[in-house]
């Protein structure tokens, strides 16, 4: 089976005026359809450079990312777009909703965008009743399920999500999760940043970042064989 | 969604910088307009007044003796064809605004007094073909006079009821009085140059031609001097007469209308600059604080043509009702405002929409290219990369 996210010896550093800050180092890893991936790890340690590099959002320092197996950063401007507005759904951490458009004009304004889809979406999300309203109207819990809806209407095949349930309540949150595991067993690959152990019980492998590399969650002074986190048997 | 829904929704959303990149270039092409159509007009009015300074080139005839001429304040009897005229139309000479005249020097008697005057039959003033202008000199009523200041004078007439002149044998009824101009004129009387024909009886004669020179293209051409080249024109036209150039006058009349181009074309380019700096600075600052939309977007998958759309859609629609109220007003007040500041061409001063068309189109344009500018510039770069960095 093609990985639907592949990335090869993925590196990326940050270059201060007084130090280079090592973030990623050779990561290697693949998701596959169906696949609910989550990783973990204190703050700063690199989870949201993790997603945002495999998610085609920023250039790494070194490696490869393939998305159904095209090389995201050797692509044209063009064929990355259409993986960004196709195949890959990205939840920010900083959840960048559009600030004069409603609810439902955020959601609707992705590209290939089923109208219909994204208010069933929002209503599953418990928004029904605010649809027509802004984001700043909402709290920020509210927001975050706006921005997954964003990031799931068009039913992506690799659904990149930083801390979907960072400001959700316990309720919320299984509800975001069982809208999540249905994504994933209709055959969508979810890669999840996040601390709340909730997400434990949904994810089929669970990563941890440590030292700028991946690690099998809870073994944490050893790091994982190659093969068992690019063939999934890490868990 | 389409981009017009979206576009609307911001510029509601952010309705006060909306409002100010509309005020802004409302007040640029406001002011670009007022002062493009303004410096139009002062063209036109530095033009009418150095023409009314007087004709520069005078043609007589080449047995006129020049002692004789200048000694007698530029009157000679020499007389030569008026067919001359229409030769040097034909050959569109570089000169407009003909001007036939014949006098002679005369007695003229009102009541009881008797003077000597000189006595004028002038034409309307002929433009060349192809270079229409408003007439120098219009064409004096048949069977009346115009009467100069020192002969009314002499003559005890009156400005109101002033009666008539007979000169050689014949009764004129006088037009009007001239005020006093300080030249010859107040010393002449003016009438129809057919009247003065068939009062001299020397029908299809005159004695000289007036007329202002257009020579800037055949010097700029040739390089050789305005004299020169009229001269050459002339020689090629006829060997009856000869041309006598006013130099100072001349000059003068070249200088400041050169003086005026220059002026007022650096003054042109200097708003124009102003326009397109101050449209693009605003339009510029507008778009690079909008990057981290630029990354929303691109993380959605919209390409450079939709976003760029996106951000030269809302410049587009604001920069539009800005240039339409700017170049309206400034049209407007203008015309109000040449109206009373050019005396001689106020009366006739017509807004010009094309310059103004321009202007609002320039500003439009410029807004546009500013605004999408920053978009297309950062739209190949990865979205992480812009978030956060709205300028």
């Amino acid at each position: 089976m093609v990985p639907i996210l592949e990335t090869v010896r993925l590196g990326h550093h940050f270059l201060t005026r007084y130090a280079c800050l090592e973030v990623l180092d050779s990561i290697d890893l693949r998701i596959y359809p169906g696949q609910w991936v989550t990783v973990k790890g204190p703050s700063g340690s690199g989870k949201s450079t993790l997603l945002l590099d495999s998610g085609g959002m920023q250039l790494p320092t070194s490696g490869q990312v393939f998305i159904d197996g095209i090389d995201v950063y050797a692509a044209s401007m063009q064929v990355r777009n259409n993986l960004r507005g196709t195949k890959i759904g990205y939840l920010f951490q900083t959840l960048e909703l559009i600030p004069y458009l409603t609810v439902l004009q955020n959601v609707q304004m992705v590209t290939n965008c089923d109208h219909e889809m994204a208010k069933t979406l929002l209503q599953r999300l418990g928004l029904a009743d605010r649809m027509a309203h802004k984001p700043n109207c909402l709290s920020h819990g509210q927001r975050q399920r706006v921005a997954l809806a964003r990031a799931m209407v068009k039913i992506p095949s690799l659904l990149v999500a930083d801390e979907p349930t960072g400001n959700l309540d316990l309720e919320t949150s299984q509800l975001v999760y069982e809208i999540l595991k249905q994504y994933v067993e209709e055959g969508g690959a979810l890669l999840l940043a996040t601390h709340d152990p909730l997400a434990d019980g949904f994810s089929d492998r669970i990563l941890e970042i440590k030292n700028s590399r991946l690690l099998q969650w809870g073994e944490a002074t050893q790091s994982v064989p190659k093969h068992d986190l690019v063939d999934g048997e890490g868990m | 969604m389409n981009w017009l829904q979206i576009v609307t929704a911001e510029i509601g959303h952010r309705w006060k910088t909306s409002m100010l990149m509309v005020t802004v270039v409302a007040a640029v092409t406001f002011g670009v307009t007022f002062f493009a159509l303004d410096v139009q007009g002062y063209q036109k009015e530095v033009s009418r007044n150095v023409r009314d300074l007087g004709s520069n080139i005078v043609i007589v005839p080449s047995t006129l003796d020049p002692v004789e001429y200048y000694n007698q304040g530029g009157f000679s009897q020499a007389i030569m064809s008026q067919t001359l005229v229409q030769e040097l139309l034909d050959d569109r000479m570089s000169l407009n605004h003909l001007i036939p005249i014949l006098e002679k020097n005369v007695p003229v008697t009102a009541d009881d007094l008797t003077t000597n005057a000189r006595v004028v039959g002038i034409a309307k003033s002929i433009p060349m073909p192809g270079r229409p202008k408003a007439p120098m000199q219009e064409a004096i009523i048949r069977n009346k006079i115009q009467v100069g200041s020192a002969i009314a004078k002499q003559l005890k007439l009156e400005r109101e009821n002033a009666g008539a002149v007979t000169i050689a044998g014949k009764s004129f009824e006088i037009e009007r009085v001239n005020r006093s101009t300080g030249t010859w004129q107040d010393a002449a009387i003016l009438m129809d140059l057919g009247q003065a024909q068939l009062l001299f009886e020397l029908p299809g004669k005159i004695s000289r031609i007036e007329a202002l020179e257009c020579t800037d293209q055949e010097c700029a051409a040739t390089g050789k001097t305005s004299l020169a080249v009229l001269e050459e024109e002339l020689g090629a036209v006829t060997k009856e007469a000869v041309l006598l150039r006013r130099q100072s006058m001349a000059d003068a009349r070249t200088r400041v209308r050169d003086l005026s181009v220059a002026n007022s074309d650096l003054l042109q380019n200097v708003l124009w600059t102003l326009l397109a700096v101050s449209v693009a600075c605003f339009a510029l600052t507008n778009a690079i604080g909008r990057l981290s939309e630029v990354a929303i977007l691109l993380s959605l998958g919209y390409g450079r043509l939709r976003i760029v759309t996106l951000f030269g859609g809302r410049i587009a629609v604001l920069s539009i009702f800005g240039s339409v109220a700017g170049c309206v007003l400034g049209s407007l007040f203008v015309a109000m405002w040449c109206t009373g500041l050019l005396i001689s061409t106020g009366s006739k001063f017509s807004i010009d929409w094309g310059t103004s068309c321009w202007v609002g189109l320039i500003a439009v344009l410029v807004s546009i290219l500013a605004g999408s500018l920053p978009a297309f510039w950062v739209v190949g770069k990865p979205p992480a990369s812009l978030l956060g960095k709205d300028g």
